[in-house]
């Protein structure tokens, strides 16, 4: 249960790219309001002004000024003034929130010549409308600067592509961080190659240490040469990356190219279309049988077949009303202390025996209130477990799919051989290029991640950190010898040491005990923090691939790295490229689980929506994200309008449509077929938005968005 | 895990990280009321940090 409600109460517009002011004073409405609790459908045109909206309406929940070279781009563009518009005049955008009991409205305005934007706020009981954007604080603590956590709540295709590529902007980490509150901590360490305030601080002492402090020499100059090395792993570093990026460019266009040409065989050959959609079909069939052998195969009454199974149930049958030995977890725990290093939670033994003593103490006690009532569950489920299937049918389905596979495969091959000579020259160039890329993708991109990955396991697994110990106490157990910190490749591994010789060299100084408290403070919030991070990421893995498994086109395990997300097919292979459904499916399930981190009820905007998913998905999509989110608001055209009609008939949706004065309802042109003209309104009558552009034929209407 | 909750967790997961580190009582709940600041939306200056590190560095 929530504690906070944030809600979209309502938007004005002046002089905005095709607006000139909105809620017309004349015509239509006066008051632009939204559905509080449900889903506001508003009808506008491509390119009248959606994204732009998208853009300001992120610029005042964050308080983040947009690009000055971006701001001419949303002055009013009719060039004409008799329309009621000013092309000369600021851009003015607000929007009207309710934060709980609070109303405030947060307004910019842009002066596109001067290149500026300026924020004001109006608070209830705040001397009305004031300058600066000063919203309330709960508010500001949950969206001031966090762009990433705005555009997940003010959603378009475009975020999401973003949010599903790798990139160096590491999107879905700083989201979970921003959402959950931890960002502020987070600001206090060292991550992703970004100095933490807690080490900004310690090059202040190291400064104010060089002047008063006791410098050692050796030190001193250990620590230059550890700098002077970290800066030629930096340049190693960028100059992998600037091979890495070139050549992944390089793969994208010849993968665009291969794509272009099944894409004009599939357009040209109705045959090959077919063999290409069969080819599709065939592995999606397969995927599906492979995931449902999967989840047969746990149920392991499926695995032994009747007869044995049958035997299994009984044993358990009389087993159950038993009550377990205590030696079968009384050896276990003996067992634990007298061969194992450390305990079952990760922690070594202590010196001094205390741990193993209470461990051994309450061995027993573990079996009534620990152990017990799960092994009872357990015998109780395989009780009452059927068998379904057995291995011999279960293979018989999943040879029938693979043989289906391997024939509509071979189908489109085959078909591909009656290309033109040339043709099929280039496409089998092409594709051994792909493929050879591929693999120096991969050998690039390890050998990047040996110079800039900060992953324990990656670290450990390639002993980068092999030159980094050492046994001396002394010294923090890190080298500090400049010809052995030299062989480090590993950026976060020269760090270490870097940083432990400024603490050596700091310890010598004044500052010891400052310097000693950063380095504590510093290893126990980025180790609770990296625990605490994970068990969110694990937890929004589960609710994520809850929610967007009931997308279409989501038929895969979605995984949360730090920059992006990781589609695994049935086979375990990671996909690339995901269609774009499945690409929005997955963020959508992404943000509703975030906001369950927020502890506060929040709305989402989204833009052109079914962009991407197409008509037929149209139900699954009002299904899972119309009945996922409290408030929503949804900008589409009239395409989206028609393929969502059997929503917003059957329910009470908030509907509005934008129009300009002189167009037909129906057919979204002046009388006589020329644009529309006239100042621009915003109607809500159920009936002109049932009748906007319903002569032009929709399928005729573009479904993607863009202006 | 609502806000609440991932700062509950977190400050059990830094005291039970600090205990690991043998870290003293007085260390622990420092850094802990450190976090607790934070959660509580204070500003953190740098003079206030740098008295945070002098505490937990003599704390042992």
């Amino acid at each position: 249960m929530v504690t906070h409600k944030l809600r979209i109460l309502g938007m004005k517009w002046e002089n905005v790219r095709n607006f000139e002011q909105l809620p017309n004073p004349r015509l239509g409405i006066k008051k632009f309001e939204f559905d509080q609790e449900g889903w506001t459908l508003k009808q506008i045109q491509n390119n009248y002004g959606k994204t732009s909206t998208m853009h300001l309406l992120r610029s005042c929940f964050t308080g983040d000024k947009m690009p000055k070279d971006k701001l001419k781009g949303y002055r009013y563009r009719q060039g004409r003034t008799d329309w009621g518009g000013d092309p000369e005049a600021k851009v003015e955008f607000s929007v009207m929130l309710s934060l709980d009991e609070e109303i405030f409205q947060i307004r910019t305005v842009i002066d596109w010549k001067n290149k500026t934007q300026e924020f004001h706020t109006y608070r209830e009981g705040a001397q009305g409308d004031r300058p600066g954007w000063n919203p309330p604080a709960y508010f500001a603590s949950l969206f001031e600067g966090k762009t990433a956590f705005a555009d997940l709540l003010i959603l378009n295709g475009e975020v999401a592509k973003d949010m599903n590529r790798a990139t160096s902007e590491n999107t879905i980490g700083m989201a979970i961080r921003q959402v959950t509150g931890l960002s502020s901590v987070c600001d206090l360490i060292d991550e992703q190659g970004t100095e933490g305030r807690i080490t900004g601080l310690v090059n202040v002492l190291e400064k104010t240490a060089g002047a008063g402090g006791r410098k050692t020499s050796d030190l001193d100059d250990a620590l230059d040469e550890c700098r002077e090395h970290k800066a030629w792993a930096e340049g190693e570093r960028d100059s992998i990356g600037k091979e890495l990026e070139e050549l992944e460019e390089n793969l994208d266009e010849i993968k665009s190219e291969l794509l272009d040409y099944d894409d004009k065989y599939k357009s040209s050959n109705e045959d090959f279309e077919k063999a290409v959609t069969a080819k599709e079909r065939a592995k999606s069939a397969l995927d599906r049988e492979v995931r449902n052998i999967l989840k047969q195969l746990f149920n392991p009454g499926d695995g032994l077949g009747d007869n044995v199974w049958e035997d299994v149930k009984e044993f358990y049958g009389t087993q159950i009303r038993g009550k377990l030995p205590g030696e079968a977890t009384g050896n276990f725990f003996q067992e634990l202390t007298e061969d194992e290093d450390e305990c079952i939670c990760g922690t070594p033994w202590d010196k001094e025996g205390v741990m193993k003593k209470w461990v051994l103490t309450h061995k027993e006690n573990y079996i009534d209130s620990r152990i017990h009532p799960r092994v009872k569950r357990m015998q109780k489920k395989v009780v009452e477990s059927d068998s379904t299937t057995d291995i011999g049918n279960l293979k018989a389905g999943l040879d029938a799919k693979r043989k289906a596979y391997f024939q509509a495969a071979k189908r489109e091959r085959e078909l591909r051989k009656d290309r033109p000579e040339k043709e099929r020259k280039r496409y089998k160039w092409l594709s051994t290029e792909e493929g050879k890329l591929d693999r120096d993708q991969k050998n690039l991109q390890h050998n990047f991640n040996l110079f800039n990955s900060e992953n324990r396991d990656f670290i450990i697994a390639e002993d980068l950190d092999y030159h980094v110990k050492t046994n001396n106490e002394k010294h923090n157990n890190i080298t500090i010898q400049p010809h052995i910190f030299r062989q480090i490749e590993n950026l976060s591994q020269i760090k270490k040491v870097e940083e432990n010789l400024l603490l050596l060299k700091l310890q010598t100084g004044e500052s010891a005990e400052k310097a000693r408290g950063a380095k504590i403070l510093k290893e126990v919030l980025q180790e609770s923090i990296a625990r605490v991070l994970q068990e969110i990421q694990k937890e929004l893995e589960v609710k994520m691939n809850d929610f967007a498994s009931k997308m279409p086109g989501v038929d895969f395990e979605i995984t949360i790295s730090e920059s992006r997300l990781i589609f695994t097919n049935a086979n375990g292979d990671i996909q690339e490229d995901v269609n774009e459904s499945g690409e929005l499916g997955a963020v959508y399930g992404l943000v509703s689980a975030l906001n369950e981190y927020a502890d506060i009820s929040l709305p989402i905007v989204v833009d052109t929506p079914l962009a991407g998913f197409g008509k037929g998905m149209a139900k699954s999509w009002k299904d899972v994200v119309g009945m996922g989110f409290d408030q929503g608001i949804a900008l589409i055209n009239s395409s989206e309008k028609d393929s969502l009609r059997f929503w917003w008939e059957q329910e009470e949706l908030v509907l509005y449509t934008w129009l300009r004065e002189n167009e037909e309802v129906r057919t979204g042109k002046d009388p006589g077929g020329g644009d529309a003209t006239g100042t621009m309104y915003i109607d809500d009558s159920l009936e002109t938005f049932n009748q906007y552009e319903i002569d032009v034929g929709y399928e005729n209407r573009d479904t993607g968005g863009g202006e | 895990m609502a806000e609440e909750d991932v700062f509950d967790r977190l400050t059990k997961v830094v005291d039970n990280v600090s205990k690991k580190k043998k870290l003293s009582d007085a260390q622990i709940s420092t850094i802990i009321s450190l976090v607790e600041m934070i959660r509580a939306g204070d500003i953190v200056s740098d003079d206030k940090l740098m008295r945070y590190f002098e505490q937990i560095g003599g704390g042992s």
